[in-house]
């Protein structure tokens, strides 16, 4: 049943009602809960919003008007803004009487409180926030007239704890709402099943599916230099091809540029202004570390057609409509294919147009990305989203929050929490101890033991004192958080945000681009940097470790295809074509490993002996696999090695010479007792140990401080990494300690991705050459020196050939 | 524990590094420990942080053996005996204090010793500001800036650690003793207490406990 106020509504907005927001009315006026399959700039929200505008006018309930009717989670606080004005505006054609509001971590404390004793009939939040107001008693009647929630952009949370923390927030108010409607907006995933299961559970089943046919066509074209010359072998800004971009900006209204780092954009930017002054005024920068005010004055140029282009990061990957976007340009590999279809999607909103991504390669063996992308995309190969399961530290903070609003009981609220995907498969017994583990601290007690968390109150567990309740609800927000340092003049300015991890290896005097100028770095006190601008311009170029994603399964596939067909110089894609000389130049040195063939180059230099390896596989799976190989060779001989990886391929570094033949011989690819030697050689402490970070955080082991007092982020780093070793050493079976093990493994190593690729150099012929220097596949990985460390000599064996380190 | 290979010799008397981290003067039959931080557990749990109760058990026996080993008739604590605020570990080092009647416990006071003197009379710990061994040596927490030259400056507070760097790209940081001028830097003693690694400078002495070795390194 379709109401005349939605018709209204398609109406004044101009708008033809398509197929499937009809579906989605339909389908919600007959009682179900659904999962709506549609990309950005679709006319998803007005699907869904109107699904439930239609059913709300349809089926008035008394007292509707002071209850909170409908709560929209969105995981970017950007797009809550967006949506906000959308609804109010929808609300407003329709005539209802309906306040909608807005509540994110921006949102004023009294804003907050309003929203609690005045209840809107809208309210549009972020996971956390929904959170947060689980922390207040009395939130359980101020859901209690709730008809609906919707998951927007549900594939971004999928995947992610915030995903687990989303489902628990879902499964808390099916079991405040038995009626209540869930509604996901999703777009397409490569497992799209998952992202089904995952928002519905066990407590949802009556729900349909709808998928939003667009019938949009995309184009990929890569932008290639004069001659192969110009593209150097190794690197990542790509500025060599920047003057190739400016004819596409010319002729497009407006055309974002997505850069894989902040560093980047920042260079880009200002480059763009050196050689076309002309578009000064008319070109911007939008990346997470700049100000949320300029970024949002950006997004509002954007959209009025103000802006002729701006060079951003993944912080325009999601979220509202650009319409004047005409061309988006993505410098070097995007990693994966559903990112690179995202960004695709940015341009070309007409109707019947193809949306046109122009390909920038940073390096030239980069460049055979341009033709698997297109491959890929043409399949509609999009990347799979792994959700988490029986993450400890997101339910032990769950509880907490439970505990410190309403109080819970432990039999209920288990079988609560198991009708979640996440935790359908949770013990009794590990609940049971979860909750030991809040209430003691730990398995031994001593007598004078002052531990305090949670304490049983009759039935209940309540929260231990007000202190502790105070310091979880400050502590919700931060299971994304970076730790983030804002950066200002002198005078007092904001200039925006940038990660600690970079600024703090940096001494006052040091300058660096920051918001596209080069700012002079003045100091550092408790969470702000202070700067001055500069006129050095020859700054030191920031370095952030954005760029280091591992290429996604599914590209390397088709990369690995697209090499085959240059290898046999086969005139596929005009990118294979254009890369002849260097396949040429490999073959020169090297060859080019055929679909049946595994290369290894070995190569000696003063820094002692290199062995390089192709797999073509992302560098995390390359990271395992180079470990893998190095804890074997070395458990044949007292060796130490330095590993380094790109997405192409691995190099093992040793000053000893490395017995690789040998080694081969010995079953060195064999897949017996495969992830035992993973797990010892991949490091897995340390890999654990990054991994226990973000537990510790959100599990609330860690407090990062009261607001205004922030505790500094490298010393919360240092006493996480503490606690691990502690905890580690002490308490192996420690739940937390578990789950940071089984997090690297699972989730850090992909062990099944590893067992193919040892399977498929097993099958394939291995071609060992030897080389005088390194090949236009080695030089990219040889330079890099980011490494990791393996070695089956003691400690004591390795520091009596050591020096000190004066840098 | 305390090898004799590499002793510092500072006007003729010496000392000596130990694998432990502690530092044994055997002329003076004096052992001496930096930054011990008793407490820091029982303090993060009373903030709800489940750090694990067995450390305070490991450090007390560490300075236990120590102690045995070494057959000293002083203990010197060289700042940071204790993290915080009384806690319950307190109650245990007193006991544990007790069983060691023959040895005189001295703690040179550190920005975390932040107890009521009472607390350490009742301990039988001496608390001063600084202590001298001999006419040539001193120790306090924190470094002085220029001192006596001809005075050796035994101090803590920093938790220093040296990075080494060979070749293939190999790399190490760990905990040290410093020797720099008349300054002598000793490692954090405690288990649970981080480090700070920081640039050598031209004529800095490095002591560093590797296994059952101190190796050393200059820098020049």
């Amino acid at each position: 049943m379709i109401s005349d106020t939605l018709h209204h509504l398609f109406r004044e907005k101009g708008f033809e009602m398509f197929p499937f927001q009809r579906e989605c009315a339909e389908a919600y006026a007959a009682g179900y809960s659904g999962l709506l399959n549609a990309p950005t700039g679709s006319g998803k929200t007005l699907a869904v919003f109107g699904a439930f505008a239609n059913d709300a006018v349809l089926h008035p309930q008394p007292g509707d008007n002071k209850h909170l009717l409908l709560l929209w989670i969105t995981p970017l606080r950007a797009l809550a803004k967006e949506m906000h004005r959308a609804m109010e505006e929808a609300v407003q054609i329709m005539g209802l009487p309906w306040k909608v509001s807005l509540r994110t971590g921006d949102s004023s404390s009294s804003e907050k409180a309003t929203q609690f004793t005045h209840a809107p009939q809208v309210l549009i939040t972020t996971p956390e926030s929904l959170h947060v107001m689980l922390c207040k008693s009395g939130y359980s009647k101020y859901f209690s007239h709730l008809r609906c929630v919707v998951i927007d952009e549900w594939h971004e949370l999928l995947g992610s704890k915030r995903g687990v923390q989303t489902e628990l927030g879902l499964s808390r108010l099916r079991g405040l709402v038995p009626e209540l409607r869930i509604w996901g907006i999703s777009a397409t995933i490569g497992n799209p099943e998952a992202a089904e299961r995952v928002l519905f559970g066990s407590h949802t089943t009556r729900y349909k599916l709808v998928k939003a046919e667009t019938g949009k066509k995309y184009e990929v074209v890569s932008i290639f230099p004069d001659s192969l010359d110009v593209l150097p072998w190794a690197g990542h800004l790509g500025l060599h091809l920047l003057q190739k971009t400016l004819p596409v900006i010319y002729n497009s209204t407006s055309t974002l540029i997505f850069t894989n780092t902040r560093s980047q954009a920042e260079i880009w930017y200002q480059r763009y202004l050196e050689i076309a002054p002309d578009l000064a005024g008319s070109i911007a920068m939008h990346h997470g570390s700049i100000d949320a005010d300029i970024r949002r004055w950006v997004e509002e140029e954007l959209k009025g057609g103000r802006l002729k282009a701006v060079v951003c990061t993944s912080s325009l990957d999601l979220g509202v409509d650009f319409q004047p976007v005409e061309s988006v340009i993505q410098v070097g590999s995007p990693k994966g294919v559903s990112r690179f279809l995202q960004r695709a999607g940015r341009s070309g909103h007409q109707p019947g147009k193809p949306s046109r991504i122009y390909f920038v390669p940073t390096h030239s063996l980069e460049l055979i990305e341009g033709a698997a992308l297109r491959a890929a995309m043409e399949k509609e190969y999009f990347e799979d989203r792994i959700p988490y399961e029986n993450s400890c530290d997101v339910l032990m903070q769950y509880l907490v929050t439970l505990a410190v609003s309403e109080g819970f009981e432990p039999e209920s609220t288990y079988r609560e929490v198991r009708t979640t995907h996440a935790y359908a498969q949770l013990e009794m017994d590990t609940f049971r101890e979860l909750i030991f583990y809040l209430e003691y601290g730990g398995k031994t007690l001593h007598s004078y033991d002052e531990y305090q968390k949670i304490v049983k109150d009759g039935e209940r567990y309540i929260v231990a004192g007000k202190r502790i309740a105070l310091r979880h609800r400050l502590n919700i927000g931060t299971i994304v958080s970076d730790m983030a340092m804002y950066v200002k003049l002198q005078n007092g300015r904001r200039l925006g945000s940038i990660e600690e991890s970079f600024i703090t290896r940096m001494n006052p005097g040091d300058v660096f681009w920051f918001a596209g100028r080069p700012v002079e770095l003045v100091r550092i006190r408790d969470n702000e940097a202070t700067v001055r601008i500069s006129n050095r311009t020859s700054g030191l170029v920031p370095s952030w470790m954005g760029g280091r994603m591992p290429l996604s399964a599914n590209l390397a596939k088709e990369l690995l295809v697209k090499l085959g067909e240059g290898a046999r110089r086969e005139r596929t894609h005009p990118e294979v074509s254009f890369l002849f000389p260097l396949f040429e130049r490999q073959e020169e040195e090297s060859i080019i490993p055929s679909e049946k063939e595994f290369l290894i180059e070995k190569l000696y230099s003063k820094e002692g002996c290199h062995l390089f390896m192709f797999p073509f596989r992302g560098r995390f799976v390359h990271e395992a696999l180079a470990s893998l190989l190095a804890y074997r060779i070395s458990r044949r001989m007292p060796i130490s090695f330095s590993i380094a990886m790109n997405d192409y391929g691995f190099e093992l570094l040793s000053e000893k010479d490395i017995p690789i033949e040998e080694a081969l011989e010995e079953n060195l690819l064999g897949s017996e007792n495969l992830f035992e030697d993973i797990i010892h050689g991949v490091n897995a402490v340390e890999l654990a140990g990054r991994k226990f970070r973000d537990i510790a955080r959100i599990a609330g082991m860690i407090f990062t401080g009261y607001p205004g007092n922030q505790k500094k982020g490298r010393h919360i780093q240092s006493s996480t990494r503490l606690l691990f070793d502690v905890l580690n050493e002490h308490e192996p079976g420690n739940l937390l300690i578990r789950q940071a093990y089984e997090e690297a493994i699972h989730y850090g190593l992909e062990e099944n991705r590893i067992r193919e690729a040892l399977e498929e150099i097993r099958n394939s012929e291995i071609r060992i050459i030897n080389v005088t220097r390194p090949t236009p596949f080695a030089f990219p990985i040889m330079v890099d020196r980011l490494r990791e460390k393996l070695s089956s000599e003691t400690v004591a064996e390795r520091v009596a050939r050591m020096k000190l380190d004066f840098g | 524990m305390w090898s004799g290979e590499h002793p510092l010799i500072w006007k003729d008397t010496e000392l000596r590094f130990g694998i432990d981290k502690s530092l044994f003067i055997p002329a003076l039959k004096t052992l001496v420990l930096a930054d011990v931080h008793l407490g820091k557990a029982a303090h993060f749990r009373k903030e709800g942080i489940p750090v694990p109760q067995d450390l305070l058990f490991e450090n007390l026996g560490r300075i236990e053996t120590a102690l045995s080993l070494s057959g000293a008739k002083t203990l010197l604590f060289v700042g940071d005996l204790f993290h915080s605020d009384l806690n319950y570990e307190w109650t245990y080092f007193e006991k544990f204090r007790a069983h060691f009647a023959g040895v005189d416990f001295v703690l040179t006071r550190g920005n975390h010793d932040i107890l009521d003197e009472e607390h350490y009379v009742r301990a039988g710990v001496e608390l001063t500001e600084s202590c001298p061994l001999g006419e040539n040596i001193e120790v306090l927490h924190d470094m002085p800036g220029e001192g006596n030259p001809e005075v050796l400056y035994i101090c803590g507070h920093v938790h220093p650690s040296v990075r080494l760097r060979g070749r293939g790209r190999q790399a190490l940081a760990l905990p040290c003793f410093r020797w720099r001028e008349n300054k002598l830097l000793m490692p954090a003693f405690g288990a649970f207490t981080g480090r700070y690694s920081e640039k050598p400078q031209a004529g800095d002495r490095y002591f560093v406990p590797v296994a059952d070795k101190i190796v050393f390194f200059a820098a020049s």
